[in-house]
């Protein structure tokens, strides 16, 4: 492995860290008791595993295999485990575009809730989003790929403009 | 250089410059703020990564740097 690489993910895995703690302290004084945002561990991606049971599971993702492959192309990735009452409630990966001018959400999937209720999850995903861009100084943030309509109308209602060439919503940072 | 010039830098400094948490509170807040009562059931979104051309990126006429930024 490169040294430049080593460097970069330690950098920026600092970034990540200290942009969750950030994130975690802007929770309310309820939400600090049961929530919970940490970078991918090999525990969350192991409790990932549970969602494979559920037959209502819409995507088929492999999380072990696209959080290693993702780790190891992008050393400036955004990525949070959602955690509640220590049950894993969401992932999400995204990562800078090349030029560094936006980032993407690029992956992003909450548990089924035939496991268990949860509190919704997108409005900590894109927020936590929003802190990392910032950091980063991207000027944009964009959601690759939702799923079907009722997601993507879903994004759209936080304000999000749907592009259909590169399939994505996207939001600018004032 | 003017003072108008001046105020205008300091305060770009201070928009850029503002502390993470304080980031971190007015993010969360905008999302909270416009956030719909429901969330559909199964939420996902995404292409697998096997599935993503090495180096697709929409709209970016640049080629990914080696990790740049150090």
């Amino acid at each position: 492995m490169l040294p430049s690489y080593v460097n970069a993910e330690q950098r920026y895995d600092e970034l990540r860290k200290s942009a969750l703690k950030s994130f975690e302290n802007s929770f309310s004084e309820s939400e600090k008791g049961i929530l919970k945002a940490r970078t991918i561990t090999t525990e969350a991606l192991h409790a990932s595993t549970a969602w494979d049971t559920v037959n209502t599971r819409r995507v088929g993702w492999d999380w072990v295999n696209e959080y290693s492959a993702f780790k190891f192309r992008h050393p400036k990735r955004f990525e949070m485990a959602l955690w509640q009452n220590d049950k894993l409630i969401s992932l999400s990966l995204g990562r800078p575009t090349y030029a560094g001018t936006a980032l993407r959400l690029d992956l992003v999937e909450a548990s089924p809730k035939e496991l268990g209720d949860r509190v919704n999850v997108i409005t900590f995903v894109l927020a936590s989003l929003e802190i990392y861009a910032r950091v980063l100084e991207a000027r944009q943030i964009r959601i690759m790929h939702p799923i079907n309509e009722t997601v993507r109308d879903y994004y759209a209602s936080f304000g999000y403009t749907y592009t259909p060439k590169g399939d994505y919503l996207y939001q600018e940072l004032l | 250089m003017s003072n108008k010039k001046i105020t205008d830098i300091r305060t770009r400094r201070k928009k850029r410059y503002k502390p993470l948490d304080q980031i971190a509170k007015e993010a969360m807040a905008f999302y909270r703020a416009r956030a719909p009562l429901e969330e559909p059931d199964a939420i996902a979104s995404g292409r697998s990564i096997f599935e993503q051309p090495e180096e697709e990126d929409e709209h970016e006429d640049e080629k990914p740097k080696p990790h740049d930024g150090l």
